[in-house]
């Protein structure tokens, strides 16, 4: 039975909102900025094909239809990525978001397949290959830096998009996939763990980021991973609060972006305010700083692997 | 451009990469400044080449551009023919015509900046910018910068290398992956000449070295070049010179090397296959080169016939123009391209679609042409530099793409960053798209022998004259005939086909 595959609750409303504003956002000022340049008929075909596996996603019923989906999805994020490339120079193709895309879908099919013929019994086998799917898709620990990359790569109604709905799935997925771990506490501890690991990081990583574009990917990875834990907390109305503000904060961030200063404005009003991390021991700072800087060398290791 | 021999010395290069580099200004304030600052000693279409081969700037729109002006009557068929007559003669002027209109040209072979540097790839296998770029742009925009982080470099009040060091002195995670680079940093006080030994080990190449390694990223070294010149403008009372950027980037060099290539491995120089030919060799004249030209001067003229037709008190004398704005009057967008120096009435046949600089001076008070030093000292620097700044973000300098405007990210409040992570250099695409590439013009009202007179006595401005980088036209003050300053001479200007050089001395 077709109507059987889809499924309409609380938790699809949420996303369904957030995603049109969202899209409506994004389509807006893409219009704005894309407008009468040879890519803005691309993008909106790219935004359609977007919203098509966004909406199978949210409102499947199963993970076929969520898997279905979730593919769209990848291809055309990874669309949305390289939108405004041509191949001629190729600087920087993301191989490491289209690769961390295809990773995840392994996951989801591995899912797939175990709940097919494991069946209940292996409830943390599906739920730990749904978890690796989850952070990778919201960009948390250890995938972590595909979204500063990708984010910084692409234009800004595309950017839109990706940092504020494709990230926010990896939440989805988990809140969707709520019955199956609910009842498995070293599940739940794993989740709430990976989340404030990765919140730690990023939000360190974001306060020394001096790259508009990435601190923004940061920022919404820490809140990612606060959620993360608040889901694991069994918290689902907060998470989906937490969510939607994410994905608004993101939006606006990203489009009203702060403007150029003078050289010297506003010079002593931000040096004389002290921050906490002034207060820690110099050798501590330092590390901290650096460590920080160098974005915990995640940023490097995998690249070593994912060359562009 | 000077005579360079082959020690290296470290003050000179680091003048002369200044001189090369954008001015690159950070956040909001800009200052006009001749892009091609660096080789304005030479005649304005020979410095154009220069650039285009030597630094791979793009100094003036692509053949089909042109041709696509031709075709849009925006050039005029009378003015290119004219613009043939002088340049190649009367003689030569159908051949040549055939050449500007419908000769293929093969594409540009590579400039010369990065072929000594390209050789790490080539050789060694090592994609040195990819691994360098990241971590040093980093590193610069976290000291550099204004507004965006939330955490600021942690070091205050000191130049960018005792910054690093006295970081990397009290922490347990380094900048550098590598023993070597890290101890150089720390332990010694490395010269950029001591580096380089170990990077390139010969010193006839130390500079075309330099000038490869700084012009991958032009911006950012423009923007710390204009830092250091503009004094102590950084937040937190930090500083940072080219040097020391340098010296920095050098030791990353180091570190990424010792990292790839183990803890022993032979300078540039020893595994060079050809030397690369020197970078600041004259660039000979070529036919594209002389093609591109002409049809620049056909723009111009093109324009400027207009203009000079409107302000000529002798309607009659230019029967092409219509009294009063027929068909053919086109609308030019290009803003600082005209400028005007004379009497008010003079002004009043100015056409309405051109946005002029006024100067008000009457050459009767002016007997012996002090005022008229003063003024063109004043002006042709000021509006010259403005206006070359539009002219080469028109032609897309040094970025081809910039009209890209979508792909750029902000960086700590100072600056765009491209694709590449490089800081953007010019002005905004979105700004000079429909921008026509005109250079400026210069209405004298004077006697052309007063003017040739006081051009001889010009300090600063005498060489955008001379050299072509402004056009002059005096419109005789008793005559009212139009004259143009070429080579020296001030050249009887007429509009219709024909010209009639007849030198005035």
């Amino acid at each position: 039975m077709f109507w059987s595959d889809f499924h309409f609750d609380g938790l699809t409303l949420t996303y369904l909102t957030t995603g049109l504003a969202i899209t409506l956002l994004a389509v807006r000022n893409g219009r704005r900025t894309l407008r009468g340049h040879k890519h803005w008929t691309r993008f909106v075909c790219t935004t359609v094909l977007f919203c098509t596996g966004y909406g199978l996603t949210i409102l499947s019923g199963g993970l076929k239809t969520l898997l279905m989906g979730w593919e769209i999805m990848g291809i055309a994020s990874f669309l949305l990525i390289i939108h405004h490339r041509d191949f001629k120079n190729r600087v920087g193709i993301p191989a490491k978001a289209f690769f961390i895309y295809r990773l995840g879908d392994v996951g989801l099919l591995l899912a797939m397949w175990a709940s097919h013929h494991l069946g209940r019994e292996n409830a943390t086998v599906i739920s730990l290959l749904l978890l690796v799917t989850a952070s990778m898709q919201s960009s948390q620990l250890p995938f972590s830096s595909w979204l500063p990359q990708a984010l910084q790569n692409s234009t800004t109604a595309s950017a839109l998009l990706l940092a504020t709905l494709t990230v926010q799935l990896g939440v989805f997925l988990l809140l969707r996939s709520y019955p199956f771990w609910e009842h498995q506490l070293s599940v739940r501890v794993l989740i709430a763990l990976l989340g404030l690991v990765a919140a730690v990081t990023a939000v360190g990583v974001a306060r020394v980021q001096s790259s508009v574009k990435r601190r923004i990917a940061y920022v919404s990875m820490a809140h990612t991973g606060l959620i993360f834990i608040e889901v694991a907390a069994g918290f689902k109305s907060l998470a989906l609060i937490h969510v939607a503000a994410n994905a608004f904060l993101g939006a606006y961030r990203l489009l009203v972006p702060p403007q150029l200063v003078r050289a010297s404005a506003g010079e002593g009003t931000h040096y004389s305010r002290e921050r906490w991390e002034d207060r820690l021991p110099k050798k501590l700072k330092y590390t901290i700083y650096m460590l920080y800087t160098k974005e915990w060398g995640f940023y490097t290791r995998l690249s070593k692997y994912l060359r562009p | 451009m000077t005579a360079r021999n082959n020690s290296f010395d470290e003050h000179a290069v680091l003048h002369a990469l200044k001189q090369f580099l954008p001015a690159l200004s950070p956040g909001r304030t800009f200052t006009y400044r001749n892009p091609l600052e660096a080789f304005q000693s030479l005649n304005f279409h020979d410095a154009l080449r220069h650039a285009s081969e030597m630094l791979g700037y793009h100094t003036s729109l692509s053949m089909e551009e042109y041709r696509s002006y031709y075709n849009s009557k925006k050039v005029k068929p009378g003015v290119l023919e004219r613009v043939l007559v002088e340049k190649k003669g009367a003689s030569n002027t159908f051949e040549w015509q055939d050449k500007v209109l419908m000769k293929k040209f093969t594409a540009d072979a590579a400039p010369r900046i990065g072929r000594l540097r390209a050789n790490w790839q080539k050789q060694y296998n090592v994609d040195l910018d990819a691994r360098v770029h990241p971590r040093l742009f980093r590193i610069l925009a976290s000291f550099l910068d204004q507004d965006v982080a939330d955490w600021k470099f942690p070091v205050r009040r000191q130049s960018f290398l005792d910054s690093m060091r006295e970081v990397e002195s009290n922490s347990f995670v380094s900048a550098f992956n590598t023993p070597r680079a890290r101890k150089l940093l720390l332990q010694t006080n490395p010269s950029i000449n001591d580096l380089l030994a170990i990077i390139v080990g010969d010193e006839s190449l130390f500079e075309q070295y330099l000038f490869d390694q700084q012009f991958a990223h032009r911006g950012w070294s423009g923007l710390v070049a204009t830092l250091e010149n503009g004094g102590n403008s950084l937040p937190g009372g930090s500083s940072i010179t080219l040097r020391e950027l340098i010296v920095f980037e050098l030791l990353l060099e180091i570190d990424v090397l010792d990292d790839r290539l183990g803890k022993y491995w032979k300078p540039l120089a020893y595994r060079l296959a050809v030397r690369p030919g020197d970078l600041f060799a004259p660039v000979p004249a070529d036919e594209k080169s002389e093609v591109l030209a002409i049809w620049q001067d056909a723009v111009e003229w093109s324009y400027f016939e207009e203009i000079l037709a409107g302000l000529s008190c002798n309607p009659q004398d230019f029967p092409n123009q219509a009294a009063g704005q027929g068909p053919e009057a086109t609308v030019t967008n290009a803003p600082d391209s005209l400028c005007i120096i004379g009497r008010l009435s003079a002004f009043r046949n100015l056409p309405t679609s051109h946005r002029a600089f006024l100067n008000n001076y009457d050459f009767s008070l002016d007997p012996d042409g002090e005022v008229l030093e003063k003024l063109l000292e004043t002006v042709i620097p000021s509006l010259g530099a403005a206006n070359l700044e539009h002219f080469f973000s028109r032609t897309g300098l040094a970025d081809p793409d910039a009209g890209e405007v979508l792909t750029e990210q902000m960086i700590g409040l100072f600056g765009m960053a491209d694709l590449r992570g490089d800081l953007r250099t010019g002005l905004s695409g979105e700004l000079t798209q429909s921008l026509e590439p005109l250079r400026l013009l210069c209405v004298v009202e004077q006697l052309p022998e007063m003017v040739l007179k006081v051009i001889g006595k010009l300090k600063a401005s005498k060489s955008w004259i001379v050299n072509g980088w402004v056009h002059l036209v005096v419109a005789d003050a008793l005559s009212g005939e139009m004259r143009v300053y070429k080579n020296g001479k001030m050249v009887a200007y007429k509009s219709n086909r024909r010209t009639v050089e007849e030198p005035v001395h």
